[in-house]
């Protein structure tokens, strides 16, 4: 039987009302939980297998190998346009339902000035509106310091599972600093778990997402032997 | 999550004009392919790199069509697992029954019990469990290995009464097959002349053509489907049936090994049927798929084609002159790499000394390459030294000579 701690592996059914709401520290509605926790009864039960994990002692959540995005708001996504209608686009970003891209919601779109954009194309977006009950709603408009949104040229799009592309996100992330030592690279990785990357080649472009892809299921310490693997395959 | 981006199609193409596979594959190699068998006859799981299909074969005793009263009926249907709403498999349930039905494997008039009234009806039903390309070649090698794992009861019938043994108290009879056959799918990119085999999703998805082959272990063709508006041309079907048919005695010898092991299994009442398979520890496996080893294309194919041409180059020197330096060095070479792998050493230590004498000047970088060096690469180095030499040797060949004869 596997300990029940923070860190640790949980699985569906699992109590851990007594972990989470353990110690008089803050109050009970001081406490909040995130995805794979469910409230049944007055009880915290774990509703996905993965790792619990806990932030300050007042967020928890299980993090677990999710493949189907759930929109939530101001995420960066990219997107596959699969349908047109006359005022919106229709995206496939990986949730349940098509996203829907207005023409105008484009930096400097206006009525008679639409943007370019047809079916297959690739688009960088950021969530504009999540909401359970109705299809989200993207937009590619850039603000000051934001990160350039809208058409993605060229490059190739792989998918990796969101636990892994919010990893990837993260600025401590140092797979994605070493491997840009040895290649120069483009990449955007949205919060639905597809990455786009572009470089100059496609033998760079193919190594760059395998090694992303197998960088998965490795070790921190393990790191540097692939990308040493990288380099070599690079050189060959 | 069908649809396909135009990032991945361009890329795809560009990989093509350039006879890269993503996967790393080379364009004439299968994926890894596994076959299980499960508790029941006629039960199997076939995994193909990641496509998943799983298959079994039940019987029933049926009434014969009045066109054909003393042949059994054979039924294959396959159907993808979950939401099937997304893909159409309509396409391959008419390919399966097309293929096999009309190369006439399976005997069907042994199937008959009593002419005109009772037959066995043999059904197979596919479902795809995971489709990440070749879903066809996939379904023809679990419907193959069902069949052939199949086994009916057997029985009896006395005038009036049909008796239908148990499997307790008769052994259930396999299912007599003429011959086994399986098909082998190719996409084709016509505008770059890449012909592929075992081809993945996005493959799959974005290739000119598809053709699948239908082989059978004695190397005789047993049908053919061409999907897509690609001309094709003679010599081109005549390569593919080629590769195709040698690939079925392939695939048809695995599948013959792994009923065997199964067989042999059943007999030591080891069976476990699939859940070593399902549980969760290959599930992680599969999901890291095949080319976890892989971390950039290895263009073998170039490198080949680079090998040859130093080749040609090495040949013209060695008719312009004779036993000269390139040639001399060439020998010491082989023999330090023979003599090296003998004592197993990762490092080839040519004395750097005779090479730079026989290269004027400006070469050092090669030499130095050469001198550190792993055995492994040992033809690509003769071949870059060579190139470089080459490269001048069209002028400075003779003064070469010249200096060291």
């Amino acid at each position: 039987m596997l300990s029940m701690e923070f860190n640790n592996v949980v699985l569906p059914s699992n109590d851990v009302s007594h972990i989470i709401l353990k110690g008089d520290i803050c109050k009970k509605n001081e406490k909040i939980i995130g995805p794979g926790l469910k409230i049944v009864d007055n009880k915290i039960f774990v509703c996905n297998s993965g790792v619990l994990k806990c932030k300050d002692e007042k967020l928890f959540w299980v993090e677990y190998r999710k493949k189907k995005y759930s929109p939530a708001k101001d995420d960066i996504v990219i997107g596959i346009v699969a349908a047109k209608t006359s005022e919106m686009y229709k995206v496939d970003i990986g949730a349940s339902e098509l996203a829907t891209l207005p023409y105008l919601a484009f930096t400097n779109a206006t009525k008679k000035n639409r943007p370019d954009i047809k079916l297959g194309n690739v688009i960088a977006a950021k969530i504009k509106m999540a909401t359970p009950y109705m299809e989200s709603e993207i937009s590619c408009v850039e603000y000051a310091n934001s990160i350039i949104l809208g058409q993605l040229e060229n490059g190739f799009l792989i998918t990796v599972n969101l636990n892994y592309a919010l990893q990837l996100r993260k600025s401590n992330s140092k797979l994605l600093y070493h491997l840009g030592q040895f290649v120069p690279y483009e990449i955007v990785i949205g919060a639905n778990g597809k990455i786009w990357i572009k470089s100059a080649s496609v033998r760079t472009t193919i190594a760059i997402g395998n090694v992303i892809l197998k960088a998965e299921h490795l070790k921190e310490e393990d790191i540097p032997l692939l990308i040493k693997n990288f380099n070599k395959s690079l050189n060959v | 999550m069908n649809l396909i981006s135009d990032c991945e199609k361009n890329f795809l193409l560009e990989a093509a004009s350039q006879k890269i596979r993503l996967d790393g594959r080379q364009k004439d190699e299968y994926r890894k392919l596994n076959i299980e068998f499960g508790l029941d006859w006629g039960n199997c799981l076939v995994t193909l790199g990641t496509t998943r299909v799983f298959a079994q074969v039940s019987c029933e005793i049926y009434q014969p069509n009045q066109s054909r009263p003393n042949e059994g009926v054979l039924q294959i249907s396959a159907e993808l697992a979950g939401d099937n709403k997304l893909t159409d498999l309509t396409k391959i349930n008419q390919i399966l029954e097309r293929f096999y039905k009309g190369s006439k494997c399976v005997d069907l008039e042994a199937l008959c019990i009593i002419a005109e009234e009772k037959v066995w009806k043999i059904k197979v039903d596919l479902s795809v469990l995971n489709m990440d390309g070749n879903t066809l070649g996939c379904c023809s090698i679990a419907t193959l290995a069902a069949l052939m794992h199949f086994r009916y009861p057997d029985v009896v019938s006395t005038g009036e009464k049909v008796i239908v043994y148990s499997s307790s108290e008769r052994d259930p009879i396999p299912l007599s097959l003429h011959h086994h056959p399986v098909i082998t799918s190719f996409a084709i990119f016509e505008k770059y002349d890449f012909i592929i085999l075992d081809p993945s999703f996005l493959e799959d998805k974005v290739c000119d053509n598809k053709l699948s082959i239908c082989f059978n272990n004695h190397r005789e063709l047993c049908g053919v489907d061409i999907e897509g508006c690609a001309c094709l041309s003679q010599e081109l079907l005549m390569k593919c049936s080629n590769q195709a048919a040698t690939i079925a005695v392939v695939l048809v010898d695995k599948i013959k090994s792994a009923i065997q092991i199964d067989i042999k299994k059943r007999s030591s009442k080891s069976i476990q049927g699939l859940e070593p398979s399902i549980s969760e520890e290959c599930g992680i496996k599969l999901s890291l798929s095949d080319k976890f080893n892989f971390v950039g294309p290895l263009t073998q194919e170039n490198a080949n084609e680079k090998i040859e041409e130093i080749m040609e180059v090495d040949q013209s020197i060695v008719k312009v002159t004779t036993n000269t330096a390139i040639t001399k060095c060439h020998n010491n070479l082989n023999q330090v790499n023979t003599t090296k792998k003998e004592q197993d050493d990762k490092l080839i230590i040519i004395d750097p000394e005779s090479t730079e004498s026989s290269s004027n000047d400006g070469t050092d970088s090669d030499v130095q390459l050469i001198s550190h060096y792993s055995l492994d690469d040992r033809r690509t180095i003769i071949g870059n030294y060579i190139v470089s030499d080459g490269d001048d040797s069209d002028d400075s060949d003779n003064s070469d000579v010249v200096i060291l004869d």
